[in-house]
């Protein structure tokens, strides 16, 4: 019994529960990612920049979200979806789980989160892992991210709250949240390029097409200025950017199409068997002899419908290039200058049949208003248009000018952004519940 | 110091032996237990010598003995009895009964207690007994009824199922999952084992429990309130059950073989009108309902049609009678040097469903050895078992219309009734555990475990089509690995009426988990079980996970002169699924007892045999499958149904943004703590024949995990919280008596029932409601709702049937008819649901709570007779106070346009279904061509009583023994038969209320339970 000496086997004992005390709790994530320490390369910024556009896209493209926010609420556009009436008749506050669906602002602010996390990645990012082109770029198309998404979500919804640092959830009036928006344009208008330069150096027209360019970031922040009223500054900003020397600069801005996890993004929105027009309102909206009949549709007269020619498959057109003549057009008009307008708006309206030489200060907005409606089409901006130029009850029937003073123009808000955010209906939409 | 006596009487004997082997004479003695009568079978061994002998039929024995040797007699069901030989006379060694009621030890957290000093919620079942004329695949079904507040409801008949294990009340709750249950942590001989694979991780159904073969189990012991589960800390919440497995007993080898059969026969299943009853129903609907221009199938109307006057038996074709199979064979024996335990098992089940079954293949060996004259003792474990689950590759339907041949008839042959195929799941599980005890100084010991697990499941799936020739084929591999090191500490000295007994102990333990699954389709199958790799449409996928869990743990109890006892523990846990921020939990417990009946004022009274008051409260935990939950991993692409996976393409680069998580990351996610006050009192009477136990408990589980919403201006839409609490608080009875009738015959019975009740305290959102919403957008018609018990049905209210146009509400505003589900314009013999928000519209909104499916009493009935060599065995259980729902009943009833031919029909004489006004019916209108059916899932009419009773199992067994025939080869002999699954009385109008989900919707169609009359011969060497 003696011959087994206990002491001897308290190292082994001590070993043994030390042995289990070392740090066993930390798991090795071989197979996930997690965000911290995940971004330490240029393509892995850009690749957040990226989610930002994939965000922006969801908000646009879910359930025709951009047309439903634009032409098919005027029934410009008839896009074949079970809830399209429902939209067009104005019944936004119905069971409908679509239009449910577009009456919440989620992906709005997805972006806006998105480009917050990418102002601070850039940031933080060491001067080995980005140059100061690259940083500038993704500075840039955050900030252009972050004032896309506050400017349409004060056009659709009206007042929203902030998603920045400072006031989180305020609610902001339409005016200060564009003019939030128009800050965020400014910034990024200083640091975007013309052109984007593809992974081989080269700049690339296809990528500058699908990302915030110059160009895009410009039209963007007129658009804020147009809308907050500060024609003078959108005017300035037009004719210091856009001179001779840049004319080969210009680049449309759209949305890349491609494929999301999330099977409700169409990649094909502008497909032929979704989007249509009615063939009355083809006829009326561009008189025959208007030469964009036929350049811009394909006229099924046996289906009563015309659809659009798509000429770009690759993207979807937000900010085309063809629009800066009209925002000269309008920035002119609004800052006193009518002459100089005229001649924008006849260099923009190729092809119509109207002599626009002769208009006056009283006829031009409506003007105005149908050259953009014809050329812009297929783009979301029909209602914002109207809003902009007062002139809802005009063409939405449904509603009277009181029910518009009352916020009828904007969308109603969805019940999760309600109580999430302790809101209220504007008073048209409380009304109607 | 029993130890030490034991060891120095070996020595004592070693030493002697030279001398003492010429002072030994032949002596006869004589066995007798209690009551005088020889018991026969006992072993007799002289301690230190080889001498052994076996009493005979009249008890008696003759054995080689010197003066002061000491002779250790065995007997199964005996305490082994030590007696020194002192003078040289015949020997009388009178056992006593291994009795339960008295000087019982049972397994607690890490330790051994005596019951009588146990102050916790503890309840033991030996499992011996039951296992000898029982079979089952896994030892859950065994135990129900048999322990008051453990609610056990098998919801399948499905060989390889999963029962749903329910300790003091429900307490999980969940938006998505309709079957979320609580489920108590599974130790096996002290080390927790793998009890389920997560949802994400499991590549078969089977039940993982399956692979433990009830017959090696000894006993189970069920730890219920938090004292005396706290010691398992973070996983003990919803009661821990420890699982000794059995061991060498000392004496000779006990070699045991039990060999039965048995024969399932198919249960009641879903009634069908059949031939002409189908088709008079189907032109009757035809005749009432039918718009202008629609006529009834040809195979109604075509009197030439071949099968016009068929009437198949579809249930009859494919439930057949079916043969269950169950082998075990076990050596065991024990001595000085240790003990040792070998088993084998197999068992094969063959399902009343055509191509279904379940196998086991499993072995165990066991064996302790004690070295340095037991300082040192050495346990080693190897269990290895396999089983193996059959189902049909597709899904099998069961109710075709009756008109339709059978696929026997030789004018259909090869129709596409069931896919040829396979689909076997097999689980291979390997377990070696291996501890050793220091005993380092008198009274202190320290033992050290390791454990290795290994589960492996698999599925191989192959399905082609008689048809088109396309072939399916699928395979999966899940690999599970469990690594357990622990160390314990124990220091129990004695003195005077003082016990002490102090535990320290640590332990670590790390899970992983690996998934990798295959698929194929070709258009020209091989007939393979292998997927062939890598034709251009095969895609495979892996998944790992892992977590880790460490804990340092204690526990201390007191008793002073066995009347006074106090016990706490405490331990703490950390586990990787959670951020550093809130790693460790911790789970302390406190528990009294007073052992009144050995206070002196109760000595003299006779009828009093023990009473004990006990006490308890303590915090434990659980946690959830998402290994990584807490983490906030990002996702940038996911695979689609075709199980390719999408990358997020933008202008050809993938985005992958910080915010496209499993949800927001949360570092405050912790554990679910549940905090268990339970007061207690066992009594027992006449010397132990009458027993009496009281629990009453309070459960308070809190932070349970559910996804919350966020502001949606966040950038992210739900993140997970702890955020919901719920309450269990119940009544525990049990009453086990004890009698002899006289004449040989006795009787002994235990009743147990146990009243529970369930109320969700709070929940997220600000106590939002809850309902029940599966990832794809599915209503389960479930709510958890605060102030009501979990998973309440939410239905839509009925108030009977329309019989007049009146009785349609009109709104006084408007004049306008009340409008019913799916704007269906109501009309008489439509459901009359109430419309309980006034707005003259019948929605969703309109749904109330309807009925809870938590069973409020549980519990169950044992009957033991005896008679000389006969038992007759009687089990029930019974659930009282339970809402189901007859879904079965009403997916029949929900009659569509094309109705006709495509299933069988009830036989509608036995439903009151409304046809014409002034019929009191209990089912509206059967119209398949209305514009809206009122057939809907959310009607209250079907809420049912689930309440049944069920006599579950009777057996009737005969026991040889050598004192009836002398001449028996065998040491005993048990002859048995049993029936299982005997009768149900039930209120419910469905086949069986037994099979319902956990959230209350019956489950029949899916498997019936099969009714088993089982033969068997259990032998003892």
């Amino acid at each position: 019994m003696n011959d087994m000496k206990f002491w001897k086997l308290i190292p082994v004992m001590l070993l043994v529960v030390l042995s289990g005390c070392k740090d066993s709790l930390t798991i090795d994530l071989d197979n996930r990612t997690v965000a911290e320490g995940y971004y330490d390369s240029a393509q892995k910024i850009e690749q957040a920049v990226i989610g930002g556009y994939v965000d922006l896209r969801r908000a646009l493209l879910a359930n025709y979200g951009w047309l439903m926010y634009g032409e098919a609420r005027t029934g410009d556009l008839t896009v074949a979806v079970s809830y399209q009436q429902a939209v067009a008749s104005q019944q936004l506050m119905g069971a409908d789980r679509y239009v449910k669906q577009l009456t919440d602002w989620g992906y709005f602010y997805d972006v806006i989160k998105d480009a917050n996390d990418v102002l601070d990645i850039v940031n933080n990012a060491n001067s080995d892992v980005l140059n100061t082109s690259q940083r500038n770029l993704y500075k840039g198309e955050a900030l252009a991210l972050k004032s896309a998404a506050y400017f349409y979500l004060a056009r659709i919804w009206g007042s929203v709250p902030s998603a920045e640092k400072n006031n989180f959830g305020q609610l902001l009036t339409n005016q200060e949240a564009v003019t939030l928006a128009a800050t965020f344009a400014t910034e990024a208008k200083g640091l975007l390029p013309w052109m984007l330069i593809n992974d081989d150096g080269i700049e690339s027209a296809a990528l500058t097409a699908i990302r915030f360019n110059k160009t895009a970031i410009t039209s963007l922040l007129v658009h804020e200025q147009l809308w907050i009223g500060n024609a003078q500054n959108a005017y300035d900003a037009l004719s210091t950017t856009f001179t001779a020397a840049t004319t080969d600069s210009l680049s449309t801005f759209g949305l890349s199409l491609g494929v999301d996890r999330r099977t409700e993004i169409p990649q094909t929105p502008l497909s032929e068997s979704a989007v249509s027009m009615p063939l009355a309102r083809l006829n009326a909206i561009y008189p025959s002899g208007d030469s964009r009949r036929t350049s811009m549709f394909n006229i099924l007269t046996d289906q009563n419908k015309a659809t659009l020619k798509n000429s770009n498959t690759d993207g979807l057109e937000l900010l085309p290039v063809r629009e800066v003549n009209l925002l000269f057009a309008e920035a002119a008009w609004r800052s006193n200058r009518l002459d100089e307008a005229k001649t924008y708006l006849v260099r923009a309206a190729a092809g119509a049949t109207e002599d626009y030489t002769s208009l006056t200060e009283a006829t031009f907005a409506d003007a105005l208003l149908m050259e953009r409606r014809r050329m812009l089409v297929g783009t979301g901006q029909r209602v914002f248009d109207l809003i902009r130029f007062g002139k809802v009850s005009t063409y939405i029937p449904a509603f009277t000018e009181g029910d518009v003073q009352q916020g009828a123009a904007y969308w109603p808000l969805s019940a999760g952004s309600l109580t999430g955010n302790s809101l209220s209906q504007n008073s048209y939409w409380s009304s109607k519940n | 110091m029993k130890a030490l006596i034991k060891g120095a009487c070996f020595l004592f004997a070693v030493l002697i032996l030279p001398v003492s082997v010429f002072a030994q004479s032949v002596v006869t003695g004589k066995v007798i237990d209690q009551k005088g009568e020889s018991v026969i079978g006992a072993t007799i061994k002289v301690k230190g010598k080889k001498n052994v002998a076996v009493t005979d039929v009249a008890g008696a024995f003759r054995l080689s003995l010197s003066i002061g040797d000491t002779v250790l007699c065995t007997s199964v069901g005996f305490q082994a009895r030590e007696v020194i030989y002192k003078s040289a006379a015949d020997l009388t060694i009178k056992l006593t009964d291994d009795s339960k009621a008295l000087g019982e030890v049972l397994v607690v957290g890490y330790k051994t207690q005596a019951k009588q000093e146990i102050t916790g919620s503890v309840a033991s079942v030996k499992m011996d007994k039951i296992t000898e004329t029982q079979s089952a695949e896994s030892f859950e079904s065994l135990l129900q009824g048999r322990i008051a507040g453990v609610n056990i409801q098998l919801n399948s008949g499905e060989p390889g199922a999963s029962p749903a294990i329910i300790i003091r009340g429900l307490a999980a709750v969940s938006r998505d999952d309709a079957s979320a249950i609580s489920e108590p942590l599974y130790v096996v001989d002290g080390i927790p084992i793998i009890s389920k694979t997560s949802s994400e991780f499991a590549i078969t159904s089977t039940n993982v429990l399956a692979d433990l073969n009830p017959s090696d189990i000894e006993d189970v012991v069920v730890l219920k309130d938090a004292s005396a589960a706290a010691i398992y800390g973070s996983r003990a919440a919803n009661g821990v059950i420890l699982i000794t497995t059995k061991k060498g007993k000392t004496g000779k080898p006990q070699i045991n073989l039990n060999i039965r059969t048995g024969v399932n026969f198919v249960p009641q299943l879903l009634d069908v009108a059949g031939g002409n009853k189908e088709r008079e129903q189907v032109t009757r609907l035809y005749d009432l309902y039918a718009p202008y221009g629609t006529f009834m199938p040809a195979m109604y109307t075509d009197v030439t049609n071949p099968f016009y006057n068929n009437s198949s038996d579809w249930q009859g074709y494919l439930y057949n009678t079916s043969i269950t199979q169950d082998y075990n064979s076990s050596i065991r024996g024990a001595g000085d040097f240790g003990q040792y335990s070998i088993s084998l098992g197999y068992m094969d089940n063959q399902g009343i469903l055509f191509n279904t079954g379940f196998k086991r293949y499993s072995t165990m060996a066991s064996t302790t050895f004690n070295a340095l004259n037991k300082k040192l003792i050495i346990n080693n474990t190897l269990a290895v078992s396999r089983t193996d689950q059959t189902r049909n590759p597709g899904t099998l339907e069961t109710n075709y219309s009756s008109l339709l041949p059978l696929p026997n008839d030789p004018q259909v042959q090869g129709a596409e009734i069931y896919l040829p195929g396979q689909n076997s799941s097999v689980n291979d599980r390997v377990r070696f555990s291996t501890d050793a005890t220091l005993n380092l100084i008198k009274n202190l010991s320290y033992k050290a475990s390791l454990s290795l697990e290994y589960l492996r499941l698999m599925q191989d799936s192959f399905s082609s089509s008689r048809r088109t020739l396309r072939g399916d084929n699928k395979s999966g591999v899940g690999e599970n690995r469990n690594l357990l090191f622990q160390n314990t500490l124990t220091y129990a000295p004695t003195f005077g009426g003082h016990k002490v007994s102090l535990l320290v102990g640590q332990s670590a333990e790390r899970l992983e988990s690996k998934t990798t699954t295959v698929n194929n389709v070709a258009s020209a199958p091989t007939l393979s079980e292998t997927v062939n790799w890598p034709i251009g449409n095969s895609i495979g996928s892996s998944n790992y996970t892992a977590n880790s869990l460490m804990s340092f743990f204690s526990r201390f109890d007191y008793s002073y002169k066995e009347k006074y006892l106090v016990g706490a523990s405490i331990r703490t846990d950390g586990s990787s699924k959670f951020g550093t921020a809130n790693r460790w939990g911790v789970f302390p417990s406190v528990s009294a007892g007073w052992n009144f009946s050995k206070e002196s004022i109760f000595e003299n009274v006779d009828w009093l045999s023990s009473g004990k008051i006990r006490g308890s409260y303590g915090l434990s935990g659980t946690t959830w499958d998402n290994d990584y939950l807490a983490l906030g991993i990002m996702n940038g692409g996911s695979l689609d149904q075709y199980n390719s996976l999408i990358e997020i393409a933008y202008g050809g680069v993938s985005g992958f943004t910080p915010t496209w998580y499993d949800g927001f990351r949360n570092e405050n996610l912790t554990w679910v703590k549940t905090s268990m006050s339970n007061i207690g009192l066992d009594v027992s009477f006449f010397n132990n024949k009458v027993e009496f136990i009281f629990d009453a408990y309070e459960k308070l589980t809190k932070g349970l995990l559910l996804t919350t919403a966020l502001p949606t201006t966040s950038g992210y839409n739900e993140v997970y919280r702890n955020a919901a609490n719920v309450l269990n608080r119940g009544l525990e009875f049990t009453v086990n008596t004890n009698l002899n009738l006289g004449r040989g015959l006795t009787w002994s019975t235990g009743l147990n029932f146990a009243y529970n009740k369930n109320r969700v305290i709070s929940l997220p959102d600000g106590n939002a409601d809850i309902i029940k919403t599966s990832t794809s957008g599915q209503d389960f018609g479930s709510i958890v709702r605060v102030g009501a018990p979990l998973n309440g049905f939410f239905f839509y209210q009925s108030q009977g049937i329309y019989q007049t146009e009146s009785q349609i509400p009109v709104d006084p505003k408007t004049g306008a008819r009340l409008i019913g589900l799916q704007n269906k314009t109501l009309a008489v013999g439509d459901r009359n649901f109430r419309d309980q928000n006034g707005d003259y519209f019948i929605n969703v909104s309109d749904r109330v709570y309807s009925g809870d499916p938590n069973p409020k009493w549980t519990g169950g009935f044992t009957n033991d007779f005896n008679y000389k060599g006969f038992g007759l065995n009687v089990v029930s259980t019974f659930v009282i106070g339970r809402d189901i729902v007859n879904t079965a009943l009403l997916n029949r009833l929900r009659l569509a346009k094309d109705f006709a031919g495509a299933t069988s029909l009830p036989n509608f004489d036995n439903y009151s279904i409304w046809e014409k006004s002034g019929d009191n019916a209990k089912y509206p209108t059967l119209n398949p061509w209305a514009d809206a059916s009122q057939i809907v899932n959310y009607d209250s009419e079907y809420v049912e009583d689930g309440s049944y009773f069920k006599i579950k199992a009777a057996t009737l067994s005969y026991n040889f023994t050598k004192k009836i025939i002398p001449r028996l080869p065998f040491d005993r002999m048990r002859v048995y038969c049993t029936m299982d699954n005997v009768v149900t009385f039930q209120k419910y109008s469905g086949p069986d209320a037994e099979l319902v989900t956990v959230d209350g919707f019956d489950n029949s169609g899916g498997y019936p339970m099969r009714r088993m009359l089982l033969f068997g011969v259990s032998i003892g060497l």
